[in-house]
């Protein structure tokens, strides 16, 4: 059975390359466009990862991730972030802040805009498998 | 002894040999020490000795007087020390010839080698024995030097003073409870006369003092202390200086007072800011260019998919995503020359409510086609022209209609929507446009980000540099942007310019100087720079 990954991503044309991209892969792709949204999707779906956009105008990918690592429910799924943004060229929005805080683990993968379709699959596949070991 | 003397001197009496040593016999001499003739004590005294008859003519010169002015017996002294040929108007021998009181004074005298002394000349009367004055004793002691150090000195004063006033930025001198005892010129020129006046009540209009008070540190270590300060002259005119404190000691070591030296850096600031807009710029490039990447990436790989899957509706959605990345590339270039370039603002008297016009005309077609309402609500008061760059502000007004189209497009949650392009006449403060819609409203968290960083909330919608051409445009106008925004009931923006900081008058065709410069006339700006309007109302 393939895999089922949740993109959320407040731009249409990103949700439509990622998905066809997971899909001509071989994973199955759901779709949310905003934080709340996805939010509600990954509990009803049970999605095996999640790929999360950081810059999204309602919610930010931070607070959404934030609440995913401490939803009981959602906290194993793997979370590959999604962003134009480094740390180095944007100060504000603060990595490390967020990775240090102990309450939370750092995602289990970045990547970074514009998206190589190679590196976001290896990036995925290494954290399922991941998930996979951890959860056994 | 010199041939034609009236008497012998050592035969005057007890009176006039006074002051001239002891004379043989009288009294007893050093034992071992043979007793010396008073005309050789006479001859060795130090400066210039001259004995004078009551015709003021000389009768007997010491030795240094003959060596320096020649063999002037019998003749009188203003001939002999000075080479005049009559008295001098208020010469003090004769004074004291007829008064009997000796005296003092300064006097140049010219050598025989036609140098000029300036010594120190004392008179006092000689009397015989029944107390008639029969002439006097001039002494003439060469303070040439001490004159040459005191001008020295003097002229080092005079140096310093015009240091002092002259130096180009603002000096003042100040005690201990931060009253000005004393100011440079440019200070005075600037900031009007203060002496008396507290520093902080003078510079800042404050009724305590700053809590960064070099001063106040450079009084209590003796060490020289510097903090950055914004300042207002008399003219209103508010000024970035940088400050420097340094201590006055007395003698003994003790500071009694603290000069504070300021000079303003209002241009350097304003390069400071450009600059710190210039790396946001950058930093909002790179970002775009990414997001502008990722849509033809994406476009493209979603092209090949649909075309693999025989899928023509991906395919051309595919194409979609190519075409928008396209048109993206077309505006960002746009927007890079707008900032990167060194345009200059042409300025012209226009009518607000003609530029607030031309604007909608452009956008009401779109309004209509897309269904939203588009309502222009010109001034109805005065209808006073207004010096702006057209171009420039037709720019911005259309940026923040467009904006406000995108976020009536984005939001759902309302079955219509409108956007209001308001003109208000402010009078002497000025005209302030107003682009309002009852779209969704920016989230805190976005508009923070907005304004601080100058990012676009759009992904590959937007290019984030649209705000940043606004505030470049509404900064070179002196005047300010604020934002109000309320979730689910819009956003309003205000663009204020300012009127009056550019009159037609002052301006050079196709500058953007004022007579006094650039940075100077931002003092309307202080308090809500275009670069800080990311203070939201709502």
């Amino acid at each position: 059975m393939s895999k089922k990954i949740l993109i959320i991503d407040d731009e249409p044309a990103m949700i439509t390359y990622l998905s066809t991209l997971l899909q001509d892969h071989g994973y199955e792709a759901i779709t949310s466009s905003s934080a709340d949204e996805g939010l509600e999707k990954a509990r009803q779906e049970g999605p095996d990862l999640i790929t999360l956009d950081l810059l999204m105008p309602e919610k930010t990918g931070i607070r959404l991730y934030r609440e995913l690592k401490k939803d009981p429910q959602l906290k194993g799924i793997p979370v590959i972030m999604v962003t134009a943004f480094t740390a180095a060229q944007h100060p504000l929005i603060d990595f490390r802040k967020f990775i240090s805080e102990r309450s939370v683990p750092a995602p289990e993968g970045f990547i970074e805009k514009p998206v190589d379709p190679q590196a976001l699959l290896a990036v995925i596949s290494a954290a399922l498998k991941e998930a996979a070991v951890s959860s056994t | 002894m010199p041939m034609g003397l009236p008497f012998r001197l050592n035969r005057w009496s007890p009176h006039a040999m006074r002051g001239l040593g002891k004379t043989p016999g009288e009294g007893s001499s050093v034992q071992g020490t043979p007793p010396l003739d008073p005309g050789t004590i006479f001859d060795l005294l130090p400066g210039y000795v001259t004995v004078h008859d009551t015709g003021l003519r000389i009768i007997r010169a010491n030795r240094a007087f003959v060596r320096d002015f020649g063999d002037a017996i019998g003749r009188p002294c203003y001939e002999a020390s000075k080479g005049e040929g009559s008295p001098c108007p208020e010469c003090a021998m004769e004074r004291t010839l007829v008064d009997g009181r000796a005296c003092s004074w300064e006097e140049s005298l010219r050598t025989s080698h036609m140098e000029t002394l300036h010594t120190f000349a004392q008179c006092t009367p000689l009397r015989d024995a029944t107390g008639k004055i029969v002439g006097a004793v001039r002494i003439c002691s060469d303070i040439s030097e001490l004159r040459r150090v005191q001008r020295q000195l003097e002229l080092s004063q005079q140096e310093y003073k015009a240091l002092f006033q002259g130096v180009p930025c603002y000096i003042t001198i100040q005690d201990r409870d931060f009253t000005i005892i004393k100011t440079n010129r440019s200070f005075e020129k600037d900031f009007g006369r203060a002496i008396g006046r507290k520093c902080f009540e003078t510079y800042k209009g404050r009724a305590s003092k700053c809590e960064t008070c070099p001063v106040e540190k450079t009084f209590d270590d003796g060490e020289i202390h510097f903090s950055e300060e914004t300042v207002r002259a008399k003219s209103g005119e508010a000024m970035d200086m940088i400050v420097y404190a340094a201590p006055v000691r007395d003698l003994s070591g003790r500071i009694f007072a603290v000069m504070e030296m300021s000079a303003n850096i209002s241009t350097v600031k304003r390069l400071q800011r450009e600059l710190a807009i210039l790396g946001q710029a950058v930093a909002v490039t790179a970002h775009s260019i990414k997001n502008i990447l990722n849509g033809l990436q994406g476009g493209a790989y979603v092209v090949q998919s649909g075309l693999r899957r025989g899928d023509q509706l991906l395919a051309r959605r595919g194409w979609e995503m190519v075409k928008e990345s396209v048109d993206l590339v077309g505006e960002f270039v746009k927007d890079i020359l707008l900032i990167s370039k060194q345009r200059v603002p042409q300025y012209e008297d226009v009518m607000a409510n003609d530029l607030a016009r031309q604007v909608w005309n452009l956008f009401e077609k779109r309004f209509r086609d897309l269904g939203i309402e588009f309502v222009l609500e010109p001034d109805t008061g005065s209808h006073e022209a207004i010096s702006l760059d057209p171009k420039g502000i037709h720019t911005v007004l259309t940026n923040l209609v467009a904006n406000a189209l995108d976020a009536c497009l984005e939001d759902k949650g309302k079955p219509s929507h409108r956007v209001v392009l308001r003109v208000s006449d402010q009078g002497s403060d000025g005209v302030f446009f107003e682009v309002q819609d009852d779209g969704g409203g920016i989230p805190s968290s976005v508009r923070e980000r907005l304004f601080k960083e100058m990012v676009s909330s759009k992904g590959s919608r937007g290019t984030g540099l649209g705000l940043l051409v606004t505030h470049k445009i509404v900064e070179e106008h002196m005047g300010s942007l604020s934002l109000r925004s309320e979730k689910d009931e819009g956003t309003t923006v205000r663009v204020s310019l300012p009127r009056g900081h550019l009159t037609s008058s002052s301006l050079v065709q196709g500058t953007h100087q004022s007579p006094r410069g650039l940075d100077i006339s931002r003092a309307g700006l202080r308090d809500a720079p275009a670069s800080r309007m990311a203070q939201p109302e709502g």
